[in-house]
């Protein structure tokens, strides 16, 4: 599967990640939830937790969020947060 | 020759002086570009969280949030004043700091009133005022970082829910654009209301943001856990979000005013420069003359 979703995580002072990816999974307040292509909109709280982004190389990316929102618009996963870093 | 060498003395140092001018001219428009590179950077977010709002006002949901209401009785009131650390910038901390005096006198009457300033300028121009503040900041300089901010608005809105404040003004200078600058008074507590909640029925005449509405029109979100709840936690966010943009545009607003200040200060140097230097040119002219004038009476009277 080609990477078909775009992940964007803009925190207060900059745009920190902008990347393709085939799945992205992301942490709400109450848990995890996984977005594949096609995902219908959603707007969700976030909560603390690992934001995992996943290539179709296979490669994981691991990200560290806490509080802010998710919003899901045709295949474009925004994040907005306040405090993000890898991990 | 005394006069010429003093002219020459004061020609020198002026030179000096107008190096340093445009050296720190130079700085100033680095630090600018910065500075402005991360206004820039920072916008994205206050972007994504206008749309957001406009979103939630899409889907029907009543924008209702105690910060957003305005309190019958004003018994406290706080006032932020922004002013850079340094000085050498022009009218801009005068500007502020004058506004803020008439905000403070404006505000005499309320029983409670909270004073805060951030910059040496502005603390040290109220304490030759001789009124009282409340709170100093000095860590704010031309790139205010997100987490010093967040602490402080984090205050204020702890503050105004807990009904020990029922007003902040933010007294700082606000950025048009990179040729206009003006200081301005801005209620930041009550918020009034929220950006982005009018575009969802106020027409737009600019097509793009046209074009974007139809998009979004189309989509029905998805709410986790409930429209309601994330509105609970947007205004808080788009409160900080503001007063960050602040601090943002004092800080650009900063390096402009001290950029034009020096630009200026650079050529009045060298006009000053070439003034002085025509006023030498002469004087040590007719200091020569003088001199020949003598030399010529002098081997005149040998003559005779």
């Amino acid at each position: 599967m080609a990477d078909s979703l775009t992940c964007i995580v803009v925190t207060p002072e900059q745009t920190a990640l902008e990347q393709k990816a085939e799945f992205v999974s992301v942490p709400l307040y109450d848990g995890e939830l996984g977005i594949l292509n096609g995902r219908a909109p959603l707007i969700g709280r976030l909560g603390k937790g690992t934001l995992r982004v996943r290539q179709s190389n296979g490669t994981t990316n691991r990200y560290q969020v806490d509080g802010g929102f998710v919003q899901v618009q045709g295949n474009v996963v925004s994040l907005i947060t306040e405090s993000f870093s890898a991990s | 020759m005394a006069k010429a060498r003093a002219l020459d003395k004061r020609r020198k140092s002026i030179r000096n002086i107008r190096k340093i001018t445009r050296t720190m001219e130079l700085i100033a428009t680095a630090r600018f570009k910065k500075a402005m590179d991360r206004a820039n950077a920072a916008s994205a977010y206050t972007q994504r969280i206008t749309q957001l709002v406009g979103d939630l006002a899409r889907s029907g949901l009543e924008l209702r949030h105690p910060l957003l209401e305005p309190r019958e009785h004003t018994n406290s009131c706080g006032i932020l004043l922004l002013t850079a650390n340094r000085g050498l910038c022009g009218g801009y901390n005068g500007n502020v700091t004058r506004l803020a005096l008439e905000k403070i006198t404006e505000t005499a009457s309320v029983p409670q009133r909270r004073l805060e300033v951030s910059g040496k300028r502005g603390i040290t121009a109220l304490k030759f005022r001789k009124i009282p503040v409340d709170a100093m900041y000095t860590e704010f300089d031309d790139q205010p970082k997100y987490e010093a901010v967040e602490a402080i608005a984090n205050r204020y809105l702890d503050a105004y829910i807990a009904g020990e404040l029922d007003r902040l003004d933010v007294v700082y200078t606000k950025f048009l654009s990179v040729s206009r600058q003006v200081a301005v008074v801005e209620t930041l507590l009550p918020l009034g209301s929220l950006e982005g909640a009018d575009t969802a029925t106020s027409s737009t005449s600019n097509k793009q943001s046209q074009d974007a509405q139809k998009n979004q029109s189309s989509t029905d979100y998805e709410f986790l856990p409930s429209a309601h709840s994330i509105l609970e936690e947007v205004v808080p966010i788009s409160f900080k979000v503001k007063l960050f943009k602040c601090f943002l545009d004092a800080a650009v607003s900063e390096q402009i005013a001290r950029m034009v200040a020096m630009k200026s200060a650079t050529e009045n140097a060298g006009d000053l420069i070439k003034q002085l230097s025509m006023q030498y040119n002469r004087s040590r002219q007719s200091q020569i003359t003088g001199e020949i004038m003598e030399i010529i009476g002098g081997v005149e009277a040998l003559e005779k």
